[in-house]
């Protein structure tokens, strides 16, 4: 998967949101009525077989807008359409045809979204059954199929969540995302409970299936090195706004917006890193005009007086800055470390001597293929 | 290795631990050492023992767990260490930051409350107002703004990262020698973390407070760390500077886990390590990565734990057979 490959998506669109906003109550009447705008006025889109990474830090509403897309929350403003329908206000049996079947969420602990008196083939059949899919024997086969595609034995069926690994739940985790067989995955954080050698494993199988079945992807996460690795394209969140949207490359290499030079320096060695003023503030006192202006190295007067806009700045990239481009990263500076070289034994080629077979706790199919 | 100059020495020290399901190995045979004004990080997984070495230098791990092996600190091996005696060392030697700072403070207190209380138990001479004194002096040093007034905030009205600036501050107030950091950065956001690791090595060259940072991140320590210790299912697989094990790792786990990180080659796919650790209740003969090694051989089945010397690197120590004996020897294949 490769940035390249993004740009020339199908161009199929999956999803749209357009001024998607969820404000939620804290309290207080009348007057002193309190509000925390998690999401205001996000619109994206998402085409068949592309992701969208979604970064931002805690409190950000990288979250809320992933649950507001899925409708768990009800927006307050703006609508959603997915797949051709407006599902803004749908609810009840529509909401489930049109929307739940054909969308799937991946959380981030697999070990508390899965009920740990279910048995894991009882877990993976509750979507089938909610939605009238098939009867028991094809739902038997289904979970089956299901648990094969991603990479575990089909006697886990018979398992209890506890009895698995992380990795291992995580994967059941997005087998029963894909078991209605849907056009759009949302995956928020779904990698942050795993190990580095693990969450390798489970981004492989999601770029596995990607392939396979031409997903479509969210990919919430604040992970930089992560997001720039499977995204197509990123879109940068601050505060409940979005601040750029651009493809992964770019928004590493060139980015317009302050705040992701900020996070694309964090990729650069020490003395080049842009580290901004203080911290987040809360999202119940969000700044006048720029969110980003308190801890951004250009802010300027205009910056508190005149909240920018999200626009197109260049083709498939939009920004929302008064100053788009003026904070630069240091060219010079080396970018990711570079590559460890070989071992000191690794020109000896490893499949002159097979061990004997070991046991080893799972065995995915996704490496085994390619 | 090991000299005088050592603030930190740990050898050969094991964790045993007795669990329902058996017991449970949780460090084989750990040996490194942090010299006087180092930064030194133990990197590994879960499960790799990481945090339980840290633990284990304040003597703080869950009751049963047996010791073995030595724990000196500055000069003193804390294993005899008992109540009172005990007590004051925890008090002024070694001060930990743990990983995530909402639970290392007590809520309904005030910070400098926590502070003060922090500063008199480890010199009891001092009194209220100057212990006070001091965490004012602490807490800015630390790069509060306002210290004086955040004496009086409590834990809530604080944002994630000067929080942990303030756990920071709390463990200098009794200038300790030796600061251990678990995790201190993984609970905070990207933009904070930098700004955290920032003060840690300032601290580190200001007051020449030595360092040992437990992290499962290496991007994260990469800057900051003088020496990197990686471990893996309790034992450690290499040592070395940190650049050198960075740019040329002598262990295939190190390899490994560098390679299975994204940000090497955006697009392509990552190389993932196959399986999982063992667990702590299974007996381990040879090298415990070798389910999982691309690079295993017959002779890693028998091979010792304990990691040996690079020849031509005095620097380094690594415990793969396979890299020890590769370049004790002209290079040649082992057979099993």
């Amino acid at each position: 998967m490769t940035a390249d490959q993004g740009a020339q998506a199908s161009g199929e669109l999956v999803l749209r949101a357009h001024g998607l906003a969820k404000h939620f109550p804290m309290g207080g009447f009348g007057r002193s009525r309190k509000v925390l705008r998690a999401v205001d006025g996000v619109s994206l889109e998402i085409s068949r077989g592309e992701t969208l990474g979604l970064v931002g830090e805690s409190g950000s509403g990288k979250t809320t807008v992933g649950r507001t897309l899925i409708r768990l929350y009800q927006p307050t403003a703006g609508t959603v359409e997915f797949e051709g329908r407006d599902i803004t206000r749908s609810s009840g049996a529509r909401l489930r045809r049109d929307a739940r079947r054909r969308m799937a969420m991946v959380f981030q602990n697999p070990s508390t979204s899965l009920n740990p008196y279910m048995r894991l083939g009882d877990a993976l059949t509750e979507p089938l059954v909610v939605h009238g899919i098939g009867d028991a024997a094809q739902r038997r086969a289904r979970v089956a199929e299901m648990l094969d595609l991603v990479g575990l034995d089909t006697s886990m069926a018979q398992r209890y969540p506890q009895e698995l690994s992380g990795g291992q739940r995580q994967r059941i985790g997005i087998a029963r995302a894909l078991i209605t067989d849907p056009s759009l995955i949302i995956a928020d954080e779904p990698t942050a409970s795993l190990d580095v050698s693990v969450q390798a494993q489970i981004v492989n199988l999601l770029d596995d299936l990607q392939q396979e079945f031409g997903l479509a992807y969210l990919f919430i996460t604040h992970d930089l090195s992560l997001v720039r690795h499977i995204s197509h394209r990123i879109a940068v969140m601050y505060l409940g706004r979005l601040m750029e949207v651009a493809p992964a490359h770019s928004l590493f290499t060139e980015p317009l917006h302050p705040y992701s030079a900020v996070l694309a320096s964090m990729h650069q060695d020490r003395e080049h890193r842009i580290v901004p003023n203080g911290e987040i503030p809360s999202p119940m006192a969000p700044p006048s005009g720029c969110v980003f202006r308190t801890r951004c190295p250009i802010a300027r007067e205009r910056c508190a007086s005149e909240t920018p806009a999200l626009r197109e700045a260049a083709p498939g990239r939009s920004v929302a800055c008064h100053f788009p481009g003026e904070l630069k990263l240091d060219q010079t500076a080396a970018g990711a470390r570079p590559e460890p070289v070989g071992l000191s034994f690794a020109d000896t080629p490893s499949t002159n001597e097979p061990l004997r077979p070991v046991s080893v706790g799972s065995t995915p199919r996704a490496s085994e293929e390619r | 290795m090991s000299t005088d100059t050592d603030i930190l020495r740990l050898d050969q020290v094991g964790v045993r631990l007795r669990t329902a399901g058996g017991s449970a190995q949780i460090l084989r045979d750990v040996s490194f050492s942090v010299g006087r004004g180092e930064i030194v990080a133990l990197a590994g997984e879960s499960g790799s023992g990481k945090s339980t070495a840290l633990l284990a230098v304040l003597r703080l791990l869950a009751p049963g767990a047996r010791i073995s092996g030595s724990i000196v600190v500055d000069g003193q091996d804390i294993a005899p260490l008992r109540g009172r005696r005990l007590r004051d060392f925890r008090a002024r030697t070694a001060r930990m930051v743990f990983q995530d700072p909402w639970r290392a403070l007590h809520p309904m207190h005030s910070i400098g409350r926590q502070l003060v209380e922090s500063a008199r138990a480890a010199d009891p001479s001092l009194s209220r107002s100057a212990a006070r004194d001091l965490s004012g002096d602490m807490l800015s040093r630390v790069g509060i703004p306002d210290p004086g007034a955040r004496l009086n905030s409590h834990p809530h009205e604080v944002s994630g990262g000067q929080l942990q600036r303030v756990v920071i501050a709390m463990a200098l107030v009794a200038s300790p020698s030796l600061l251990l950091c678990d995790e201190p950065t993984t609970a905070l956001d990207v933009t904070t973390q930098a700004q955290i690791l920032e003060l840690l090595q300032e601290l580190n060259r200001d007051l020449g407070i030595s360092i040992a940072l437990a992290t499962h991140d290496l991007d994260v320590i990469a800057d900051i760390a003088d020496k990197l210790v990686v471990m893996y299912a309790g034992a450690v697989s290499e040592e070395g500077p940190t650049a050198q094990v960075m740019a040329r790792p002598e262990h295939p786990y190190t390899w490994s886990l560098l390679h299975a990180a994204p940000g090497q080659h955006p697009g392509e796919r990552l190389r993932a390590i196959e399986g999982r650790p063992p667990s702590p209740l299974t007996v381990i003969t040879g090298c415990p990565f070798l389910p999982r090694c691309e690079h295993r051989r017959g002779v890693c089945e028998t091979a010792p734990l304990t990691p040996v010397p690079v020849t031509d690197q005095p620097d380094r120590r690594s415990s793969c057979v396979r890299v020890t004996a590769g370049t004790a020897q002209p290079r040649e294949r082992t057979s099993g």
